[in-house]
C-alpha cells in the first residue's frame, strides 16, 4: 500500500503542472480614458455628462471593439465603437415590462411558438445610425423614434425546447421580427460549482 | 457573508487555540456528454503548526469522483462519494449536490447545497447539510476571460449531525486564480474553517490552499 506521504507528492506535483505556455484567445478589458479615440470620448461626454463611465476593449480574433459602461437616468448604457471611436450602436437596458404593448405580443408570441419554455433574462433597446443623430435623439426626453435611428431589440432568454436548455441573445426589429440569434456559450464554472 | 463574519469575530475572541497546514487539491473535470460530467477531486492535508507547535504531519489523502447532471442553463446536480485514508482507516463518504451560477454584470454567484453522509468504522454516521455561496471577480474587465486574473470568495455553512452531538462549521476562503487559455484554472489561497460552535470549545484551522482545476 502505498503511503499517504508519496501520494501527497503527487498531488503537489499535478497541482503545479499549469505553470506551462498558453495560447493567446479573444477577450475584454478595461482600458485607460486617454487610449480611447477622440470621437468615441466626445460622443460619451455629451450623453453620460460628467456620469462615471468605464471604457473596456473586446480584443476578438478578427477585430477589436471600443465599449463605454454607465448609467443614465437610473439606466445601464452600453456605447459600442469600432476601433477608430465611430459609433456602432448604443444599447440601453429597460425591463421586459416596459416594451411597447404591441410589441411583447409578438415577441411573447414567438418565444411560444418556438419553445416549450423560456425566460426573460436581459432586455436591451439598441440604436443606431449617425452619430450626431442617434446623440440628438438620445438627448431628447419623451422621444420613443426617430426617422434614420435604427431602433432594435435585444433579449436574452434562457429557453427549452425538447430535452435542450440554452441561453440565447435575441435581435428583434420594432415589429417583433426576428433578426437574429445566437447561443450564448457558458463560461466554464467549475471552480463555483465543487 | 456578513452573518459568517460576525459570527467568526466572535468565535475568535473565544477559541481555543488555532491550526494550520497545507490542501493541495487537483480537481478534474471530463465532460461524458451534453448532460453529463464526471468530476474527480483528489485532495490531501498536512499539519503544520497545532498546539502551539510546529510540526509535519500528514493529515490524510481524499479521492472523491462525483457524476453531474445537467439540469438546467446554469444548474447541476450531482451525486458521488468521497475516499478517505486517515490514521490508517477507510473512511466513506456519500455525497448529494445541487449546485447554480449566477451571472451578474461584473461577478459571479455561485450557489451550492450539499448533503453528505459519512461513514467511519466504530462510530455513527454523520449526516452534513451544506451550503456554500462562491463569487469570482475578474481583476480585468466584466466577465472572466482567459489569461485573466480573479478573486474567489466562498462562505460556506455545515451543520451536522452525528448521534446525539450537533455541530456547526463556517467556512471563509478567499483565493486568487488565473484562468488559463484552456479553462484550466489555478487557485491559491486560505481554507479557513471554523468549528465546534455549537458544543465544546470552538476550533479552528487555516489551510493553506492550492488547487488545479483541469478539464479534459
Amino acid at each position: 500500500m502505498m503511503s499517504t506521504w508519496r501520494y501527497s507528492l503527487i498531488i503537489w506535483f499535478v497541482a503545479s503542472l499549469p505553470l506551462v505556455a498558453q495560447t493567446k484567445l479573444e477577450k475584454e478589458y478595461r482600458m485607460s480614458k486617454e487610449a480611447v479615440p477622440v470621437p468615441a470620448l466626445r460622443f460619451v461626454d455629451d450623453l453620460a455628462q460628467e456620469r462615471k463611465v468605464k471604457w473596456y476593449k473586446e480584443q476578438g480574433l478578427e477585430r477589436s471593439t471600443i465599449e463605454a459602461k454607465f448609467k443614465r437616468n437610473k439606466r445601464r448604457y452600453s456605447v459600442e465603437f469600432n476601433n477608430s471611436g465611430l459609433l456602432e450602436d448604443v444599447e440601453i437596458e429597460r425591463s421586459y415590462r416596459s416594451l411597447p404593448d404591441t410589441l411583447k405580443t409578438a415577441l411573447d408570441l414567438f418565444f411560444e411558438a418556438q419553445y416549450k419554455r423560456h425566460r426573460i433574462c436581459k432586455t436591451q433597446i439598441q440604436y443606431s445610425g449617425k452619430p450626431e443623430i442617434v446623440l440628438a435623439f438620445l438627448q431628447q426626453s419623451g422621444i420613443t423614434a426617430m426617422p434614420r435611428v435604427v431602433t432594435r431589440f435585444e433579449i436574452v432568454a434562457k429557453v427549452k425546447s425538447d430535452k435542450t436548455s440554452r441561453e440565447v441573445e435575441f435581435l428583434f426589429d420594432q415589429s417583433g421580427r426576428l433578426l437574429s440569434k445566437a447561443v450564448i456559450i457558458q463560461k466554464n464554472a467549475d471552480h463555483l460549482e465543487y | 457573508m456578513w452573518i459568517g463574519l460576525s459570527l467568526v469575530c466572535w468565535a475568535l475572541q473565544a477559541q481555543n487555540g488555532h491550526e494550520f497546514g497545507l490542501m493541495p487539491v487537483v480537481n478534474l473535470n471530463k465532460k461524458l456528454n451534453d448532460n453529463y460530467k464526471l468530476n474527480v477531486k483528489l485532495e490531501t492535508r498536512q499539519l503544520l503548526y497545532t498546539q502551539d507547535q510546529f510540526m509535519f504531519e500528514q493529515e490524510l489523502v481524499d479521492l472523491a469522483p462525483v457524476v453531474t447532471r445537467r439540469m438546467g442553463v446554469n444548474s447541476r446536480l450531482s451525486g458521488g462519494f468521497l475516499l478517505r485514508r486517515r490514521d490508517r482507516q477507510w473512511i466513506t463518504r456519500s455525497i448529494q449536490q445541487f449546485a447554480m451560477v449566477q451571472n451578474l454584470n461584473s461577478f459571479r454567484l455561485g450557489h451550492r447545497f450539499v448533503t453528505d453522509q459519512t461513514f467511519i468504522p466504530d462510530a455513527a454516521v454523520s449526516w452534513r447539510f451544506r451550503y456554500r455561496l462562491s463569487s469570482e471577480f475578474p481583476l480585468s474587465g466584466l466577465t472572466l476571460d482567459p489569461q485573466e486574473f480573479y478573486l474567489k470568495a466562498n462562505n460556506e455553512y455545515l451543520y451536522e449531525i452525528q448521534g446525539d452531538t450537533r455541530d456547526l462549521e463556517i467556512r471563509i476562503l478567499v483565493f486568487l486564480g488565473y484562468n488559463f487559455a484552456n479553462k484550466n484554472k489555478i487557485e491559491v489561497g486560505f481554507d479557513n474553517r471554523f468549528d465546534t460552535f455549537l458544543e465544546g470549545q470552538l476550533e479552528s484551522i487555516s489551510w493553506f490552499n492550492v488547487t488545479y482545476y483541469i478539464s479534459i
